[in-house]
């Protein structure tokens, strides 16, 4: 173990309502130097002026903090090991803060333990997940069971109303330009409903899509 | 260099195949169907040709293109799912290219794939075949019997034509639309399913209820009017206006006991028999509703 000389400067980036007792114990950590928070509009200015070594960012949906300057956060994070919490993880989360360039994603209620042992990871190049308790419950979720079912409801984002006519359309057999010219707008537009159905499922493909949504009741057989 | 009678392999063969693709020249067609090239098209019985749904833009004023003449055909039916297209055509020039519909196939022989070019001449490629599997389906959807993916090139053109192998059969029509950066033939078993329905129906017919369901557990006070053992059950989210289920009498938050007397054990299982129903088939769906249990006969229609 390299024993560090210097504190580890981390950089918070916290909505108010999500700060936790783990993040303030955090701050009377040895080894950590915790910079004052940043909120998320300010997050890419305090990156880059700060200089932190890690940064750690607490959001309940990822989407209101991408969205805004989205090539300036993917600068940020890949040049700065992060690690993001969050109280609803999910495939679409995760696909999202893949492409963020975030490597460590975890529940908003780890321990400051293992917060501490996050950062420490993530500086060192390693990705950190609460893995196996998530594997697993995505395994039980996928099975069509009544429990995996309500479990899925609580993991699965919800489709919107418009996702669930594409997803009666996918079952019909429809490609996208199709779909696109049934419900009168653009093939991008298909395409990026059809991808965020995939996510929301947890699909690899259409077909899966399309039987998700039957064992699920979004979709009539 | 040939002494006496004996031949080279690389004469053998070459002669095999030159000879297999004339022989199979009467059932091979180009076809003018509107797209950017002309498109190939199979014989497969006598007057209706066989060609790839995705390849055929137009409804009217569909040509065939043979030994330098353009005949008319007209279209009979499609079935997107299984990307096929059936052609009819007044006309006793051609013979119906041989093909059985289970045909043992093995990874590794060696075929010919045999179309059309745009200007009627023969266009063939070859290859092995690469994969073999069972029945699959689209991602369309549509039922496929068997998977057959063979490694060869499909030109310009060539989408629709006939996968040969060394007994001179057709094990399937071609497609480069089935799967990305692939060639997927359609199986024999399954061209001839969607042509018999086309050739009867106009259509490949598709059973449906017009239902959705997802997965809840027994109700407990209701515990007695479901089968011992039995622990988790179906709920009716979603009943298709004017669908089967609708006329039927089934409503949203029906929950089923059992469906033609048996418990049911998830969607997948629904799909399962619905899939292996046909049109017209009555079901018994016992239901609770409000306490009370109902019995409801549903009556498997076409999705169309």
């Amino acid at each position: 173990m390299i024993t560090r000389a210097k504190p580890l400067r981390v950089l918070p980036s916290f909505n108010p309502n999500m700060w936790t007792a783990s993040v303030s114990v955090l701050r009377s950590m040895e080894g950590i130097n915790l910079l004052s928070v940043a909120a998320t509009s300010t997050l890419v200015y305090r990156a880059l002026s700060d200089e932190p070594d890690a940064i750690v960012i607490a959001t309940e949906d990822f989407g209101s903090v991408a969205g805004r300057n989205d090539s300036d956060l993917i600068e940020v994070f890949s040049s700065t090991p992060t690690v993001l919490l969050s109280n609803r993880i999910n495939a679409l989360l995760r696909k999202r803060a893949a492409a963020f360039r975030i490597r460590s994603v975890l529940p908003l209620q780890v321990t400051s333990d293992q917060l501490l042992a996050a950062i420490q990871a993530t500086v060192a190049g390693l990705a950190v997940t609460l893995e196996p308790y998530v594997q697993t419950e995505d395994a039980y979720a996928a099975s069509n069971t009544a429990d995996g079912i309500e479990l899925a409801g609580r993991i699965a984002e919800h489709l919107t109303a418009r996702e669930t006519v594409v997803l009666r359309l996918m079952a019909l057999g429809l490609g996208n330009k199709e779909i696109a010219s049934r419900l009168d707008i653009s093939e991008h537009t298909s395409k990026f409903h059809v991808s965020s159905i995939l996510a929301k499922l947890g699909a690899a493909s259409r077909t899966e899509a399309v039987t998700i949504g039957m064992t699920r009741g979004l979709v009539a057989i | 260099m040939t002494t006496g009678t004996e031949k080279s392999v690389w004469t053998q063969l070459s002669s095999s195949f030159a000879d297999t693709i004339a022989d199979l020249e009467n059932s091979i067609v180009a076809i003018e169907g509107g797209g950017r090239s002309t498109t190939s098209g199979v014989v497969w019985r006598p007057g209706v040709i066989v060609m790839t749904h995705h390849a055929l833009r137009l409804r009217e004023n569909i040509k065939i293109i043979h030994a330098g003449e353009s005949l008319s055909a007209r279209w009979i039916g499609s079935d997107a799912t299984t990307d096929l297209a059936v052609l009819g055509i007044d006309s006793d020039m051609f013979t119906p290219a041989p093909s059985a519909n289970d045909l043992i196939i093995r990874a590794g022989e060696v075929v010919l794939s045999i179309g059309r070019s745009r200007l009627g001449d023969i266009s063939a490629s070859s290859g092995i075949i690469a994969r073999t599997g069972s029945a699959w389906r689209t991602w369309r959807g549509g039922a496929i019997d068997r998977l057959i993916r063979p490694d060869i090139r499909l030109y310009v053109g060539q989408s629709g034509s006939a996968l040969i192998n060394e007994q001179r059969q057709v094990l399937g029509i071609n497609s480069p639309a089935l799967a990305r950066q692939a060639v997927i033939t359609i199986p024999t078993q399954t061209v001839n399913r969607v042509v018999d329905a086309i050739l009867e129906l106009g259509h490949v017919p598709r059973p449906f209820l017009g239902l959705a369901m997802q997965p809840i557990p027994i109700p407990e006070p209701a515990q007695e009017l479901f089968p011992d053992g039995a622990d988790e059950t179906l709920l009716v989210t979603h009943v298709e206006p004017k669908g089967p289920a609708a006329l039927a009498g089934v409503m949203v938050g029906d929950v089923i006991v059992s469906f033609n007397g048996e418990p049911v054990h998830g969607v997948r299982e629904i799909l399962h028999r619905l899939h292996a129903s046909r049109i017209g088939d009555t079901i018994s769906l016992a239901v609770l509703r409000g306490g009370v249990k109902l019995d409801l006969t549903v009556s498997v229609a076409d999705r169309g």
